[in-house]
C-alpha cells in the first residue's frame, strides 16, 4: 500500500463535498482528479470523474471510507431496509469510538481494521463496545483474517472479510453477549432529548432539580431501569436518528452513499449535489 | 495603563463591551483586539467604544483567524463597510503587528488616512525592528507593545508598553489541578519604574489561538486576585468528575462550589464574580463561553480598579 494515496482519503469527506456542491473551488478534488485521471478528465461529468476515483480507491487504496461505504451499501441498503434500519458512525463509547453501528431489531457494532490498520487497540475497543451494544463484529481484509481469527477464536466477536472482489464474507457470526452491558456507557450515547424521552415515558415525569444536578438525576433514574429493558429503550431512541428525505437519498450514487448519509442533507442539498454531478469537471 | 490583548471571538468581545456598557472600567484600560471574524459583534463593540469616547485598538493585520479573507471577499457586506468607517473614528486606533512587509503595509495605511502618531505597533520579532526605525524616524507611534528584552528596548525608546503572555496554559483542563494557585504578574507594580507607559497580556486566555473549542473533559475557571503585596496571582477551579465530555453543567457546578467556598475568605467583588455567585445561588449553568467571559471581565475590572487607585 503506497502512502502517496492519502489525498484520496481527503476527497471523500464532508468538507470537500460541501465546497463542491456549493460551487466553491476545492483544491483536494482538483489536484486529485488531475493526478489520477491524467489528462483524461476533459469533458467528463463529475459523476464519471468520481466513479473513476472511487475505482482507484477500490483497487489500490482500500481505506476506512471504502470499508464504511461498502458496509453501508451492502448491509443497510442491500440486506436490510433504509426505512427500518439506522446506521450510526463514530459513536463514542467509553474511551473508544465505534466505527459503524447498525440498528434494526438488534444492534451490531462493526469495528473496521483495514489493511492499513494495526490491531493495537482492538482489545480495549471491543471491551468498550460490549458496554453499550450486545453484538460486535470486526470487519477486515483477507490478509488480516488468519491473525484475527486466532485472536478472537473463543470470543463472541464476529468476523467479516471484505474480499478482493469487494463482497462481504461472513467468517464468524457474532454471538449476542449481554453480560457486559452497562447503564453508564449506554446513557453516554444518548442525546439530552433522547434520555429525557426514555425517562418521562418510563416514570411519567422528569426530575425537577438544579441544572448542576439534572444530568446526574436523570442518569440515576435510568440506572434503576432493568438493564435489558434500558438497552431496548436505548435502541428504540437511537433508531429515531433516521435520515430525512429518503426518496432523494435513494438517488445518490453508490460511491457517495456513506458520505451523504452522515451529512445531514436537506432536500435542497440533494438538488445541488445532482447539479454538481451532472456538470462537467471544471479544473480547480 | 493596561492593554488587555484579546482575540475578537464572540465572548471576548462581549466581555469588554459589557465592561464599558455597565461602566465597570476606567480610561486606564485600552483593549487590543485581534479580529478573527467579521461579525456584527465586532463592529458593535467598536461602535460602543467610540460612542462612549473610550479608546479601542483593532489589529488591522491579524495573524490568526479568517478576518482578512472575509473582509476581502465582502461585496457590500454591511459589517465590512461599518468596520472601514469606524477606522476613521478618533477612538478607534489602528494597530499593526510588525512583519516582513511592515514598511509597505504601513505606507498603505498612512495613505488611507491613518496618522503615524495614532498607530499602535506590536513587536513580536526582532527581525523587523529595522523596518520600524525606517518608518518612524521622524514621528513616534502612539504605543509600541514589546517584550521585556533589551534588543527591543534599545531600538524602541518611546511609548513602550510591556507585552507578555502571563497565562501558563496547560494542555488539558484537568492539568490545572496540579498547580491550583500560581503567580500571574507584577507588571502593574513595576512598569512605570521600568520605563513603560503601560503593560499588556493575553488575560486569562493565553496566546494560543484555537479556532473552535471542543467539549472538554474537565471544566476549569481561572480567577486572578491580588496577594498582600499586590502581586497578581491566579487560582484555577477545576471540576472533579472528569472521565468524559458529558454533563458540563454538573462539572461547572463542582468547580463553582470550590470558587464560592474560596471566595468566602477572599471576598472578591467584581461584576464577573457576582454573576458567578448568582449562578451558584440559582443552580444555573450559562455555558462555557459565558464562564470565560465572566472570568475575563473579572480580570479587567480588577486591573481597572487597581490603576484607578494608584494612578
Amino acid at each position: 500500500m503506497s502512502e502517496n494515496h492519502t489525498v484520496l482519503s481527503k476527497v471523500f469527506t464532508q468538507s470537500t463535498f460541501k465546497d463542491l456542491i456549493n460551487g466553491k473551488p476545492n483544491e483536494v478534488y482538483g489536484s486529485c482528479v488531475k493526478r489520477y485521471l491524467n489528462d483524461a478528465y476533459n469533458e467528463l461529468e463529475n459523476k464519471t470523474v468520481i466513479d473513476r476515483i472511487y475505482k482507484i480507491l477500490m483497487t489500490d487504496y482500500r481505506n476506512e471510507y471504502f470499508y464504511k461505504n461498502t458496509l453501508l451499501n451492502k448491509l443497510l441498503l442491500g440486506r436490510h431496509s433504509i426505512n427500518t434500519t439506522v446506521a450510526l458512525t463514530e459513536v463514542p463509547i467509553r474511551k473508544s469510538k465505534a466505527d459503524f453501528v447498525l440498528i434494526n431489531g438488534k444492534a451490531v457494532v462493526y469495528e473496521i481494521k483495514t489493511e492499513l490498520d494495526s490491531f493495537d487497540r482492538l482489545g480495549s475497543q471491543l471491551n468498550d463496545y460490549y458496554a453499550a451494544f450486545n453484538n460486535v463484529c470486526v470487519v477486515t481484509c483477507e490478509s488480516h483474517y488468519k491473525k484475527l481469527n486466532r485472536l478472537l477464536n473463543n470470543t463472541s466477536v464476529g468476523i467479516s472479510v471484505i474480499t478482493d472482489r469487494n463482497t462481504i464474507s461472513i467468517r464468524k457470526e457474532p454471538v449476542e453477549d449481554n453480560s457486559r452491558l452497562n447503564h453508564k456507557a449506554m446513557f453516554g450515547i444518548l442525546r439530552k432529548q433522547e434520555f429525557e424521552r426514555i425517562i418521562s415515558n418510563f416514570y411519567g415525569e422528569l426530575p425537577s432539580t438544579s441544572q448542576f444536578n439534572y444530568y446526574k438525576e436523570c442518569f440515576h433514574l435510568f440506572e434503576k431501569i432493568d438493564i435489558l429493558e434500558a438497552y431496548r429503550l436505548t435502541l428504540t431512541e437511537l433508531k429515531t436518528r433516521n435520515i430525512k428525505a429518503i426518496d432523494e437519498y435513494k438517488k445518490v450514487p453508490t460511491q457517495l452513499k456513506f458520505l451523504v448519509y452522515f451529512s445531514n442533507f436537506k432536500e435542497d442539498d440533494y438538488f445541488k449535489m445532482d447539479v454538481f454531478l451532472k456538470e462537467k469537471f471544471k479544473g480547480e | 495603563m493596561y492593554f488587555p490583548y484579546l482575540r475578537g471571538k464572540q465572548f471576548e468581545l462581549i466581555a469588554i463591551r459589557e465592561l464599558v456598557e455597565y461602566k465597570l472600567i476606567g480610561k486606564n484600560i485600552l483593549p487590543i483586539i485581534e479580529p478573527v471574524k467579521l461579525s456584527s459583534t465586532l463592529t458593535k463593540t467598536l461602535e460602543l467604544f467610540s460612542q462612549e469616547a473610550r479608546f479601542i485598538a483593532p489589529i488591522l493585520n491579524p495573524q490568526v483567524g479568517n478576518f482578512l479573507n472575509e473582509i476581502k471577499n465582502s461585496d457590500s457586506d454591511k459589517n465590512a463597510e461599518k468596520f472601514v468607517d469606524l477606522l476613521e473614528n478618533q477612538y478607534v486606533l489602528g494597530t499593526h503587528i510588525t512583519n516582513e512587509n511592515t514598511v509597505h503595509e504601513l505606507k498603505s495605511l498612512f495613505e488611507q488616512g491613518i496618522e503615524k502618531d495614532n498607530i499602535i505597533l506590536i513587536h513580536k520579532n526582532r527581525d523587523y525592528l529595522a523596518q520600524y526605525s525606517e518608518t518612524f524616524a521622524d514621528k513616534e507611534t502612539r504605543y509600541n507593545l514589546i517584550p521585556d528584552e533589551s534588543v527591543f528596548r534599545r531600538t524602541i525608546r518611546h511609548n513602550r508598553v510591556l507585552f507578555n503572555d502571563k497565562f501558563a496554559k496547560k494542555t488539558r483542563n484537568s492539568d490545572y489541578i496540579n498547580a491550583i494557585d500560581e503567580f500571574f504578574s507584577d507588571d502593574h507594580l513595576y512598569f512605570a519604574d521600568d520605563g513603560y507607559k503601560g503593560f499588556s497580556d493575553y488575560s486569562v486566555i493565553g496566546s494560543d489561538y484555537i479556532e473552535s473549542g471542543f467539549a472538554p473533559y474537565a471544566v476549569a475557571m481561572h480567577i486572578v486576585y491580588f496577594d498582600e503585596k499586590n502581586n497578581l496571582r491566579i487560582r484555577h477551579f477545576v471540576s472533579d468528575s472528569n472521565d468524559d465530555i458529558k454533563d458540563p453543567a454538573g462539572k461547572f457546578g463542582e468547580a463553582l462550589t470550590k470558587l464560592v467556598k474560596w471566595n468566602k475568605e477572599k471576598n472578591l467583588d467584581t461584576y464577573g464574580i457576582r454573576k458567578l455567585m448568582e449562578h451558584y445561588e440559582n443552580g444555573t449553568y450559562p455555558g462555557l463561553g459565558t464562564v470565560k467571559k465572566l472570568s475575563v471581565m473579572h480580570h479587567i475590572e480588577l486591573m481597572s480598579d487597581f490603576l484607578n487607585e494608584v494612578y
